[in-house]
């Protein structure tokens, strides 16, 4: 198997995806307006012709390297590239004032490769020994998994968990349109063709993700067409870049801490990078030396960040290829492309597809140090990237996600899916909606459904509450998701 | 008493509602194994709904207005690619794409001529190259 791991990672394919999903990483990072969500979607397409290892190292390599890149504009021009580098912003932004802009990026390109690489390890060995334990799933806990994902990513994502949860449920109904997998029976098809064996996900993904993005920056019109240049990105850059080791040194605690904190919140379905970054920043500050620095152009914040959002990427993927429950927004789309090449999540990632998953995985991590070196050699540049107007951008990106809906099933069909969902997506993006947890109701609905009805069928009579409290990671499960559920409606109360 | 507002989360919570409550009857329709599951997600989604309702009633934050003014731009936008699918689907890749890439650069009145040819040009020779060449992907 090794050797396969090995010819999977020295291949062609392999390395032309990891340099394909490093830089167009940085430049998708490092535009405001552009996450990695979106970037992730669009590309999925494109894993289809390519080897699934190859496929899926580009997609991890743009997750992790978005990251970077979105620091990299937060840094030079206060704005973040991606929601997750927004605690970067405050105190790399006030170094750039300083005129140790390039210090700041120094500290981010070591940081993030350290914190993506830490938690590719964490990926490495924690995932066989999680999937092992995926194992003793029969369906009522696959049932409950699936709703603590959706609990999670519903209580977190976006502030009102009441809409959260909303969207999931959504999500939940809209998987139920089309043929029922047992029955065969037709649901809430209403006579459309196109949606009668249900909603094909990549198009609803590309277009909720990504054409609702190009419509919400086309709310900036009046602004857009003034051609405004963003200040600061002409500044030339000088001084010391990388950190001195006694430097690295003394920031090793932040590195170990943050490190961790990312990883776990990554593991937590629904948490992404943003939470991890903020919460590494508000330890780090916590146990800082110079904690009155912070905020002001401390590198030991930006170490806490940086490390603890890349850190995420890593620990988002563990619960995805265990349990099948991703443990942030992109991995939700990551899940729909290992369903689409037919990779269930679970033992059999290990087992049947062990080769192609410890590629993915080890090439994970040689992308984060491919990242660092990469972001060593022309990190001062990239953010000359946001620049690149919105009338160019904004057409492009709808080719690009036309064509790659079109791509999968060769159906312009899919084509309108793509446009109704991004209609819908626009829509739950003006009225605070989140669209995660819709995302991701529509890509566990099969895994819950059937795990409601089979686990009614194997408790063979038991009425069914006796049936979940009879089994012991299920009693486990419900008392988490309970806790998701009410830990809101404490928040909310507190509040009056 | 306190005040009772309406707001935009109390009509979307309205509008919820009633999608909720149109496909649960919906499914009452459907044979009684098919229907458990979406029965029991569109029952929690009415009763969430009601939810959403009663609390943007009671709250006294001020929500964000939706303002149709706002939604205009975008719209233009979405039409744009409908035409754009539209011409994909009856015309084909290549000549859609040459007329639509323009299209928007005009709508965000970009000035420069060079931009609009190299981009589209260098677009359409891409994703040619990219799907055609070294994926070996359709094109519509």
């Amino acid at each position: 198997m090794w050797g396969e791991v090995l010819s999977n990672l020295i291949s062609l394919q392999s390395v032309i995806a990891m340099m394909v999903g490093v830089i167009g990483g940085l430049v998708i990072g490092a535009l405001p307006g552009l996450n990695a969500t979106m970037a992730v979607s669009l590309l999925i397409p494109i894993t289809y012709a390519i080897k699934p290892s190859a496929g899926f190292i580009m997609l991890m390599s743009i997750y992790t390297v978005a990251f970077y890149g979105g620091s990299i504009s937060a840094i030079l021009i206060h704005t973040p590239g991606t929601p997750a580098s927004a605690a970067t912003a405050l105190d790399g932004y006030a170094l750039t004032k300083q005129g140790r802009g390039l210090e700041a990026i120094g500290m981010t390109t070591v940081a993030s490769m350290i914190g993506g690489a830490v938690s590719g390890f964490a990926l490495l060995t924690i995932s066989p020994l999680l999937a092992k334990v995926s194992l003793m799933f029969s369906s009522a806990e696959y049932f409950l998994v699936a709703i603590f994902g959706l609990t999670v990513i519903g209580g977190i994502s976006g502030g009102n968990a009441v809409k959260g949860f909303l969207m999931g449920l959504f999500g939940l109904f809209l998987g139920t349109i089309g043929m029922d997998q047992i029955t065969g029976q037709l649901r809430f098809s209403f006579g459309i063709d196109a949606i009668a064996s249900g909603i094909p996900l990549i198009p609803a993904l590309i277009g909720m993700f990504s054409i609702s993005q190009v419509m919400v920056q086309a709310e900036n019109y009046l602004e857009i067409i003034k051609n405004k240049k963003l200040e600061g990105t002409d500044v030339e850059l000088s001084g010391k870049f990388l950190p001195t080791k006694k430097e690295l040194i003394k920031l090793i605690p932040n590195f170990i801490r943050s490190s961790v904190i990312g990883v776990i919140v990554g593991i937590l379905p629904g948490a992404g990078g943003d939470i991890g970054a903020w919460l590494s920043y508000s330890e780090a500050k916590k146990a800082s030396k110079n904690p009155e620095e912070f905020g002001k152009g401390s590198l030991e914040a930006i170490c806490a960040s940086e490390t603890a959002n890349n850190a995420v990427t890593g620990g988002s993927v563990i619960p995805l290829i265990t349990l099948g429950i991703p443990g942030s927004a992109v991995a939700s789309v990551l899940l729909g492309g290992f369903l689409v090449h037919g990779m269930v999540p679970g033992n059999q990632m290990f087992t049947k597809n062990a080769s192609i998953t410890y590629s993915i995985i080890i090439g994970f991590i040689i992308a984060n140090i491919v990242m660092g070196i990469v972001g060593m050699l022309i990190a001062r540049h990239v953010v000359k990237v946001a620049n690149i107007p919105i009338a160019i951008l904004s057409p492009i990106i709808i080719v690009l996600s036309s064509i790659g809906a079109y791509a999968i099933n060769g159906s312009i069909i899919d084509l309108y899916i793509m446009l109704v969902f991004g209609l819908i997506g626009y829509f739950m993006r003006k009225f605070n909606l989140p669209t995660a947890p819709t995302i991701l109701g529509l890509l566990l609905e099969p895994t819950a459904e059937s795990g409601f009805l089979n686990a009614i069928i194997q408790a063979k009579g038991q009425p069914m509450l006796a049936y979940y409290f009879s089994r012991p990671i299920c009693v486990i499960l419900i008392i988490m998701i309970a806790l998701t559920i009410i830990s809101p409606l404490i928040k909310y109360i507190r509040k009056k | 008493m306190k005040k009772i507002n309406f707001k935009t989360d109390t009509y979307l919570g309205i509008v919820l509602l009633l999608i909720g409550t149109f496909f649960l009857k919906q499914s009452f329709q459907l044979r009684e194994s098919t229907s458990l599951f979406p029965k029991i997600i569109l029952s929690l989604f009415i009763l969430l709904s009601i939810i959403l309702i009663v609390t943007s009633l009671l709250s006294e934050v001020k929500d964000s207005d939706f303002k149709v003014s706002e939604i205009k731009y975008p719209m233009v936008i979405f039409i744009l690619c409908i035409c754009y699918v539209v011409g994909l689907q009856m015309i084909g890749f290549i000549i859609t794409t040459l007329i639509f890439i323009p299209a928007v650069m005009l709508f965000y009145r970009n000035n420069k001529k060079i931009l609009y040819i190299g981009c589209t040009l260098g677009t359409i020779l891409f994703m040619y190259t990219l799907f055609n060449i070294v994926l070996k992907l359709q094109l519509p």
